[in-house]
């Protein structure tokens, strides 16, 4: 039958016989019968670049947003000397509200019939301190000066006036001290200070910014007289309207002191638990002056 | 004697050719292109013209001054001369920008005695979250051996 059918009509009818009935889809080009444009597709129309040499090429400034390729949106505003201009020399404070001092001493961290000072706050493990980036130790701060139940006496080296009144009026005692570096790093943590076979350091004098400060009863400031302290005392009672009561006076370190009871100037030993004063007249006299701190700030 | 004009020969300064282009520089430094990492101490290096125009709040927030307050301020109302002074504070993206161009030191909430800023560090009424994914707060001081509620009774800072 095939033989049979040689011409191309007859081919064509045979083709239409076996199909399925026409549709008006079946009415259309052959395959490349009409030729499009090459389509475009992501890696083509790059301005005449490569792929490569867009990949390789700068890219915008860290800030830059939509508008000024040229000045970062950071960059677009006025510079502000009150914002962090003076980050070197202003003095960090860890902030120590009497709350947490009032928990501190209901949870049995903190002995209130010992002196407080900074090894006993840093020895609760509490409080972190880095004296080398400008950390100075605590702030005394108001927050529950009105239920403050405990005669403590404590050194800070910072204290507001009402939360120094708030431990008065119980009949506690509150000094503001200096502690520079060297010996605020030894107070923070003493057994590795000592474990390191370095000499106890001495409290250096505070620079000449802070030395108002410390020289100032209203602040019951460490240098100060102790009867400037009696009578500022008795006004802050007064001005505040509070009976004072009899002051617990727990410790008497002295001015250059770091620790309650070592010397400047000594070595501990932790295994033998003794301490060693030294013996040598050199070192003897240099622990016996009065050291400043620097002279700027 | 002196002559008149070798009088005034004497006393001509110099006028160097200055112009000082407000646009800034034509290309951008290298610099700009990436956070900096110092070599030596291998780790990042805050961008320092962030921290010459923008306050880093310890509640997280940036506050930058007015651009443009200085400009012309005598032909501009009474309104604007009052509040061009005012500091403004960054949306939540820019904030989130700046902080990864800063270091922790700078990230960290600091804490001032007399801080001029005090009142502004604490910022009321927000409903995000307090604490990140690692259970630390957000905006607040993390107080020692205190509980929520009486935390919230004595400080009032979130």
């Amino acid at each position: 039958m095939s033989q049979a059918i040689r011409s191309a009509k007859e081919r064509a009818l045979q083709i239409v016989e076996k199909a399925s009935r026409i549709r008006i889809q079946d009415a259309r080009d052959n395959i490349g019968a009409r030729t499009t444009g090459r389509q475009l597709k992501k890696g083509h129309n790059q301005m005449g670049h490569t792929q490569g040499a867009l990949e390789r090429a700068a890219k915008p400034p860290l800030g830059w947003i939509w508008g000024d390729f040229f000045r970062p949106w950071q960059r677009m505003y006025p510079g502000e000397k009150l914002f962090n201009a003076d980050i070197n020399s202003r003095r960090e404070y860890i902030p120590l509200s009497l709350v947490e001092l009032a928990r501190l001493i209901d949870l049995g961290w903190i002995n209130p019939r010992q002196p407080i000072d900074v090894s006993t706050l840093c020895a609760t493990q509490k409080f972190q301190i880095n004296p080398k980036i400008r950390q100075c130790g605590f702030d005394l701060t108001d927050e529950g000066a009105d239920s403050f139940p405990y005669p403590v006496d404590i050194e800070v080296q910072y204290a507001t006036q009402s939360a120094i009144a708030a431990v008065e009026k119980v009949g506690g005692r509150v000094r503001t001290a200096y502690y520079d570096v060297e010996s605020l790093e030894a107070a923070v943590n003493p057994k590795a200070w000592f474990e390191k076979g370095r000499v106890v350091p001495k409290r250096k004098t505070p620079p000449p910014s802070l030395m108002e400060y410390y020289m100032d009863a209203k602040n019951r400031g460490y240098l100060c007289e102790e009867a400037e302290i009696l009578k500022e005392r008795q006004l802050s009672a007064d001005v505040r309207g509070y009976s004072l009561p009899a002051e617990v006076k727990l410790s008497d370190k002295a001015v250059d002191q770091v620790f309650h009871g070592i010397p400047s100037g000594s070595v501990v030993s932790l295994a033998d638990k003794k301490v060693f004063a030294p013996t040598n007249d050199l070192h003897r006299e240099y622990y016996k002056n009065q050291r400043s701190d620097k002279l700027y700030s | 004697m002196f002559s008149k004009t070798a009088l005034t020969s004497l006393f001509v300064t110099r006028q160097a050719p200055i112009n000082i282009c407000n646009r800034g520089i034509a290309n951008i430094p290298a610099h700009e292109y990436h956070i900096r990492f110092d070599q030596r101490v291998g780790r990042k290096r805050p961008a320092q013209d962030v921290l010459d125009r923008f306050k880093r709040l310890n509640n997280g927030m940036w506050i930058h001054a007015h651009p443009g307050r200085h400009k012309l301020r005598y032909m501009k109302d009474e309104t604007w001369q009052k509040t061009s002074l005012y500091y403004e504070t960054c949306t939540k993206e820019q904030c989130e920008i700046l902080d990864k161009l800063m270091t922790p030191y700078w990230l960290r909430p600091k804490h001032y005695p007399n801080d001029p800023y005090s009142q502004y560090h604490v910022r009321h009424n927000i409903n995000s979250p307090r604490v990140d994914d690692r259970g630390n707060f957000v905006r607040e001081r993390k107080k020692v051996l205190l509980d929520d509620s009486t935390s919230q009774r004595f400080f009032n800072d979130c």
